[in-house]
């Protein structure tokens, strides 16, 4: 039985939603293999929103953003990592599933129940440096109808930035520049970051170019990722739901959909994130150059040895990582 | 940088594919002292008496909206003991429809049911208010149990429209039970004036003549359940205050302004405990406390569920991860053939366009 009054009905203000939500999806099972640093780059990660993101004195209202951390099912050491984080009052909302949702099904959570109205998403292992929001927010305050903003410039398939191409192409008092502005270093940062040879990158690097937009004296680049961005919350739900079959590799509709919307897709003229990757600190600057390979090395890539070696490490992973709570 | 390949974007790999009714429950205890002093007794058994109550797999869902550590670190344990599905915790208190907005705008299930955290659970409430979905297709918001208050001060339209639709539909008055009221009343510590009000009180109760549905045309925020095509129809929700009267009749009203109805169930199959349990001897709760209803442990994985071939392996690695030896072996074995396939590797596997 009700005695007495639930003092909350006396609480008759509420604190409001800041306008942005930062959130983070993170999915570590274990600490071992791939994810053998991923607490180390996750902390990173969430270090660098906190020091670098603007945020006015503490407990004042409205807040510049508020952190949302989803964690999709992540061992032990991570989750008591971010309850830690949510209990010192650095993280405002965790949500804990679980189960893996995959990265649309945190998406669909996310992009729906987000309480501000602009998001900013991020992989657990993007590095924020100095002045990415303020950077991020001119750009979707001044271009209309922006759809996504990445604080990197990258090259991106043209297939998914059409429409912003069109609209700089029709509209009067856009500047729009074709050619190699990006500088070979910043470049080559973000193809380090996931592994990519050096020769690769040079190949991708000479054969693609950049599209450049100044308009009302802001600069941007043509094209976004999905690792990273700004976005409008009501832009990001007209996208949803996001397939939920597989925990990956469904993100590209993202891009699609606001492509195909309509929707302006661009990039800061500057790098102002980093994707990390799963590993910190990389034991050299750049992957080794193919000159002399091991002989085990070459016994591992004859396609049925690594076929083989691919199956078990598979296999170990499934029977006994994705069981693991 | 990147070293290998992320083992969940292997080929094959399923997400979590959601039940068909997501159970959401919002708490709410920012001290165990005081109004609060029973508060996390209660929690525990209005969680309890869900779980005893269902015979169909639901995900729970807690919203937590900036409890004490006590609570946080209790609903922390279930989470971690796999009883509840998605845990959210939020720093600051965003109000009982902030935290609604939340729930109905991101819960992936085809079904939402929402309680305050001090509901008890009777067997048949969720089978009860599905029949009442399947037998009015207008049913837009459904409690289960028998709703007297009118939170629309006499606004409310679903009545009437019943009356109107034709097509089968009717509504007739009906005289409750006794019992019923009395639990109504003592739930929600009634007045000797409200409770002899609610006593000569005759519900309106619809008829479908065509699939033989009932159901009370009336309904509680306290608890109900509602589609998620409607629930997403109904946000945002303004929010006036932490738990205002005024938040209260946002979710009624704007269901009826959607066109849908609000209803209930005749018998009462959720009944509201409130802040204080201790000494009361109810049998139900005493039950659940000693054990003699039975109550659902975690959900199985979905591994465990079907199939021969999936049970084995989900059990073959259980045993593994029970032996510290073989569980050692195990990951070192892992972390060998993640160095041999990637430490060395010249160039990422399948790259073929720039990456994002």
């Amino acid at each position: 039985m009700r005695i007495g009054q639930n003092p909350a009905k006396s609480i008759d203000h509420v604190p409001q939603p800041a306008r942005v939500t930062i959130a983070v999806v993170t999915y570590i099972p274990f600490l071992s293999g791939y994810f053998a640093q991923s607490l180390e780059v996750l902390k990173a990660c969430l270090g660098s929103i906190w020091e670098n993101t603007p945020q006015p004195e503490k407990n004042s209202v409205p807040a510049a953003y508020d952190l949302l951390v989803f964690d999709n099912a992540s061992c032990p050491e991570v989750r008591d990592y971010l309850l830690q984080a949510h209990n010192q009052g650095l993280i405002q909302y965790l949500m804990l599933s679980d189960r893996n949702l995959g990265k649309g099904g945190a998406w669909n959570t996310i992009f729906q129940g987000a309480p501000g109205e602009v998001i900013v998403y991020a992989d657990s292992d993007v590095y924020f440096s100095a002045g990415w929001l303020e950077r991020s927010l001119q750009i979707l305050e001044t271009f209309p109808k922006v759809g996504m903003v990445t604080a990197r410039p990258l090259r991106t398939p043209e297939k998914f930035y059409s429409s912003t191409l069109e609209w700089a192409q029709q509209t009067p008092g856009v500047h729009l520049e074709k050619g190699q502005f990006m500088p070979w270093q910043i470049f080559k940062e973000h193809t380090d970051s996931v592994g990519v040879s050096v020769e690769q990158s040079e190949e991708w690097f000479q054969e693609s170019i950049d599209w450049r937009i100044q308009y009302q004296d802001v600069c941007a680049y043509v094209g976004a990722a999905h690792f990273q961005f700004t976005a409008p919350k009501d832009v990001l739900q007209s996208a949803l739901p996001f397939d939920m079959d597989r925990p990956m590799g469904q993100v590209r509709s993202l891009d699609q959909k606001l492509n195909q919307s309509g929707f302006l897709r661009l990039t800061t003229c500057d790098p102002l994130v980093k994707h990390m990757g799963n590993r910190l600190e990389p034991a050299q600057t750049t992957p080794p150059r193919p000159t002399s390979r091991s002989s085990r090395k070459r016994l591992v890539d004859l396609p049925p040895i690594r076929r083989i070696l691919l199956w078990a490490y598979d296999q170990i992973f499934r029977l006994y990582f994705e069981g693991k709570g | 940088m990147r070293i290998g390949q992320n083992p969940s974007k292997i080929k094959g790999s399923p997400a979590y594919k959601p039940a068909r009714v997501g159970v959401a429950t919002l708490t709410y205890v920012p001290a165990l002292e005081g109004y609060f002093r029973e508060a996390l007794d209660v929690i525990d058994v209005h969680l309890g008496s869900l779980r005893s109550s269902l015979d169909q797999d639901c995900d729970l869902h807690v919203f937590d909206n900036g409890s004490c550590p006590e609570v946080v670190a209790y609903l922390e344990e279930q989470w971690r003991a796999g009883l509840i599905d998605w845990l959210s915790l939020s720093h600051h208190n965003l109000g009982k429809n902030g935290a609604l907005n939340w729930i109905f705008a991101a819960m992936p299930n085809e079904f939402i049911a929402y309680s305050d955290s001090d509901v008890f659970y009777r067997k048949g409430w969720l089978e009860e208010s599905l029949k009442i979905f399947d037998s009015f297709k207008k049913a837009g918001m459904v409690s289960a149990q028998p709703v007297f208050f009118d939170f629309l001060r006499g606004q409310g339209t679903t009545a009437r429209r019943i009356s109107e639709a034709g097509n089968g539909l009717k509504v007739i008055n009906v005289k409750p039970r006794q019992d019923i009221v009395e639990e109504y009343c003592d739930g929600i510590n009634a007045s000797e004036d409200l409770r002899q009000q609610f006593r000569e009180q005759e519900l309106q109760v619809a008829i479908n003549e065509l699939t033989g549905g009932r159901a009370v045309t009336s309904a509680t925020d306290m608890q109900f359940m509602l589609r998620k095509e409607v629930a997403r129809g109904l946000v945002p929700m303004p929010i006036a205050g932490a738990l205002t009267a005024k938040d209260a009749i946002e979710i009624p009203r704007g269901i009826e302004d959607l066109g849908y109805w609000i209803l209930s169930t005749e018998e009462p199959l959720v009944w509201h405990m409130g802040n204080s349990i201790a000494g009361q001897h109810i049998t139900e709760i005493d039950q659940l406390k000693d054990g003699s209803l039975p109550i659902r442990s975690a959900k199985p994985s979905p591994e465990k569920e079907t199939g021969f071939k999936r049970k084995f392996k989900s059990l073959l690695g259980a045993s593994i991860r029970r032996s510290p030896y073989i569980a050692r072996t195990f990951e070192r074995i892992y972390g060998g053939l993640f160095s041999l396939l990637y430490e060395e590797q010249d160039s990422p596997e399948s790259q073929d366009e720039l990456p994002q």
